[in-house]
C-alpha cells in the first residue's frame, strides 16, 4: 500500500537591521505575507535571539 | 510592488534530496545570500531574484546559521551596499553566482546609499497543517 503524505506548509518571517553610513540604525520585520513594518531594537533583538 | 515570501520549488526538492539516503551525500552544502531591486510578486517557480544587485553574494557559513525552533532553520546575513541602490528583495541561494535559490522574499522598498548595510535574518519554518 502507497500512502502519501501532505507535508503542511511553510513560513517565512525575515529580520532586517539596516545600519546606515552616517550612523542610523533602523530595524524591520518582515511578516510572512511580506509586509514589512517597522520595530524597534528592543523587538528586534527578540525576534533574532 | 506585491510583496511576499517563497519557499521554492527548488528549495523544496533540496529539502528531499536531503531526506534520501540515496541523494544526501551529492546535495551542496553552501548557502549565500543575495539582494535585489526586483519586486516581482514572489513565487514556488522562482530560481533567481528578478533584479540582482551588483554586490558580491554573502557567505553564509554554518556559524550563521541556526535553528532557533526545532522546525525552524535561520540564515543570517549582510550585505553592503558598494553604490546608491534600491533593496526590495532577497534570497538564499546554493552558490555564490547561479545555484538554488531556496527563499526569494520580496520586502518593502529601502533606498541605500553607499556604505549602508543590511542585514537578514531569515527563518524559514517547516509546519503540518495542524499547527498554527
Amino acid at each position: 500500500m502507497s500512502q502519501d503524505t501532505v507535508f503542511g506548509t511553510a513560513e517565512t518571517e525575515t529580520y532586517i537591521e539596516l545600519r546606515k553610513a552616517d550612523g542610523r540604525v533602523l530595524y524591520f520585520r518582515v511578516t510572512p505575507d511580506g509586509v514589512m513594518h517597522s520595530i524597534t531594537a528592543e523587538d528586534y533583538e527578540k525576534g533574532t535571539a | 510592488m506585491a510583496v511576499g515570501q517563497k519557499w521554492t520549488d527548488a528549495g523544496q526538492a533540496y529539502a528531499i534530496d536531503l531526506l534520501d539516503l540515496n541523494t544526501r551525500a551529492g546535495v551542496a552544502g553552501t548557502y549565500y545570500g543575495a539582494w535585489g531591486s526586483g519586486a516581482t510578486t514572489p513565487a514556488v517557480g522562482d530560481t533567481a531574484l528578478v533584479s540582482e544587485n551588483a554586490e558580491a553574494r554573502t557567505s553564509i557559513p554554518a556559524g550563521s546559521m541556526s535553528q532557533p525552533a526545532a522546525d525552524t532553520v535561520r540564515w543570517v546575513y549582510t550585505i553592503v551596499a558598494t553604490g546608491t541602490r534600491t533593496v526590495q528583495e532577497t534570497g538564499v541561494f546554493s552558490a555564490a553566482a547561479a545555484g538554488i535559490c531556496h527563499v526569494r522574499i520580496v520586502h518593502g522598498s529601502l533606498a541605500l546609499e553607499s556604505g549602508d548595510q543590511v542585514t537578514y535574518t531569515v527563518n524559514l519554518r517547516l509546519k503540518d497543517t495542524s499547527e498554527a
